[in-house]
């Protein structure tokens, strides 16, 4: 029983992880239909500046490591610059591919992924580097036999993560914005017609899923403090299949099935082995595709009237 | 004296090869309601989408209010005063009515004048205040014309360009929704009225055209063309 609450404590805690990834992807699908390749280069970049810029405010004498003001300067600074990398993406890459093909937007995404982590490869060296101590990590609980522990780490993946996707809720139902942006995503045409400037709501789009992959970066920066440019490859594959599972385009589905996608994932390694940690998405991809492609919360092609 | 507010001068549409309009010019005045009639695949939404800048044309020229509005991004078209309600209602089905609406508004910043409109198309249909809250999907086909329409009236238009707002209705709630652009046209709203049930829409009307395969053939006022023979054979069955 103690091993089973630790497997869900960390898959809670990894899950949300995967949620603050899933929801960009499901975002630009709900939008422009494109699963935006490059998202989970978003995402290592958004590490890399977590690293670049803890080290240098510390170097700097600006903030002391570890402290919860290095912590929210850095993530604040990673979202910014990931937010304004996703804006570039969709202006340069995306927008004037508009009306292509989607095989050329989708070999244009994979283009950019590519680029970015090649770059990155260049820019950042291709071996790891230790993202700085942010944060220090403290045993929170511990049970008496040393079971089950919850770490501030935990606590803090978990608040960070919930606090932004309660903001995304938010805006994205309460806000004029919002509104736009669903409106835009159930037709992008009726929604010009009511005077939407889709283009910029598109823009907001890419910002607002690249912010939030930023702060997934910055988390797992902290927790498991290797990172190195192919960082995205693999958890963004599992964030997109997060999102698929919980129904791409759909923002709740993404966190579900990110929590899923988090839990199962703990559960195999914890009960079975962690040869299985990577097969398992595609297993999941593989089931959803052959039993729900709709995903579990999908409306598969909505209705358009 | 008449003014023209919007009018379409040789306007040439095409779709790839496919001519879709053929050198149209339709003059509406301020005031108005014109209908655009015509059966399936005559040109009568291609019509108003290169009203709205949804289509390019390859040549011809749109006026809106003494302005050359060719080719203007759509949605610059709402804040300038033209509001078009799309074929099939364009009624966002993940929304709720209020949300809907609030879209219709989206260019309006002034608070007050949006709750002054609000109350206006409640009036209008009390039942689009019935369901203000509900998921505009779940309702039914005429309460999702009326929100269309409450919708389109929220930006304050000067022209309304409607398409087809009686497709698939009960006869009941097309003369409704009929009622209804009249009334607003007394309160002084322009109105483009497109639609196959050229009976009805000629009976509000001031003057028609009559568009055939991308091609005005026949125009005037809507009494002399109710009564002729070619539109009654073609359109008002015999
Ligand atoms: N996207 C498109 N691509 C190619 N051809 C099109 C397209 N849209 C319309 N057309 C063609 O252009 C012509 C005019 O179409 P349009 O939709 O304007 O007709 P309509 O008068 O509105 O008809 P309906 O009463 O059925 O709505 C038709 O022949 C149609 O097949
Ligand atoms: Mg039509």
């Amino acid at each position: 029983m103690e091993e089973f609450v630790q497997h869900f404590i960390n898959g809670i805690s990894l899950g949300s992880i995967y949620a603050l990834i899933a929801i960009g992807y499901t975002m630009v699908y709900g939008i422009l239909q494109l699963i935006n390749f490059a998202h989970s280069d978003v995402y290592m970049i958004g590490a890399f500046t977590g690293y670049y810029f803890g080290n240098y405010i510390s170097r700097l004498g600006w903030v002391t490591l570890p402290s919860w003001s290095a912590f929210f300067f850095t993530l604040a600074c990673a979202m910014l610059v990931c937010g304004f990398l996703g804006f570039m993406i969709e202006r340069f890459a995306y927008r004037p591919l508009r009306k292509a093909p989607k095989l050329n937007i989708l070999i244009t995404a994979i283009g950019i992924s590519l680029f970015l982590e090649y770059t990155g490869q260049i820019v950042f060296g291709a071996d790891p580097k230790v993202f700085p101590n942010l944060l220090n990590d403290v045993e929170l609980f511990s049970s008496e036999s040393g079971n089950v522990r919850i770490s501030s780490f935990d606590i803090v993946i978990l608040t960070v993560s919930v606090s932004l996707v309660v903001i995304l809720n938010f805006i994205i139902f309460k806000t004029k914005l919002g509104k736009a942006m669903r409106a835009t995503s159930f037709n992008d045409t009726w929604a010009a017609l009511m005077g939407i400037p889709v283009d910029r709501i598109i823009s907001y789009t890419f910002v607002i899923g690249s912010a939030l992959a930023a702060a997934g970066g910055i988390l797992v920066g902290i927790k498991y403090p290797k990172i190195e440019p192919l960082m995205g490859v693999m958890i963004g594959l599992k964030a997109f299949v997060a999102a698929v599972l919980g129904g791409i385009g759909n923002l709740t589905g993404a966190v579900i099935g990110a929590l899923i996608m988090g839990l199962a994932e703990q559960f195999v390694v914890g009960y079975g082995s962690s040869t299985y940690r990577d097969a398992l998405a595609f297993g999941i991809l593989i089931v959803i595709l052959l039993f729900k492609p709709a995903g579990l919360l999908g409306k598969f092609g909505v209705e358009k009237v | 004296m008449t003014t023209s507010i919007l009018s379409l001068k040789n306007i040439s549409v095409n779709y790839g090869n496919i001519k879709a309009l053929r050198n149209i010019s339709i003059d509406v005045n301020k005031g108005e309601i014109i209908s655009l009639i015509g059966s399936n695949g005559a040109g009568k939404t291609t019509t108003l989408r290169t009203i709205s800048g949804i289509l390019k044309p390859v040549s011809g020229e749109v006026v809106f209010d003494q302005q050359n509005i060719t080719g203007i991004k759509p949605h610059l078209l709402v804040s300038r005063g033209v509001s078009h309600s799309p074929e099939g209602r364009g009624i966002f089905a993940n929304l709720t009515v209020m949300e809907n609406l609030e879209m219709g508004a989206y260019t309006q910043n002034n608070k007050a004048y949006f709750e002054e409109d609000l109350e206006k198309v409640f009036k209008l249909f009390p039942r689009v205040k019935e369901r203000i809250k509900q998921v505009a999907g779940t309702l039914s086909g005429g309460e999702q014309q009326m929100v269309a329409m409450s919708r389109a009236l929220m930006s304050r238009p000067k022209v309304l360009l409607l398409d087809e707002p009686s497709l698939g209705l009960a006869p009941q709630v097309v003369d409704t929704i009929f009622h209804i652009v009249q009334e607003v046209n007394k309160s002084g709203m322009t109105v483009l009225l497109v639609e196959q049930n050229a009976f009805q829409a000629l009976k509000i009307s001031h003057r028609g055209y009559v568009i055939e395969t991308g091609e005005i053939v026949l125009s005037g006022p809507a009494k002399d063309l109710m009564t002729n023979p070619k539109v009654k054979e073609a359109y008002l069955g015999g």
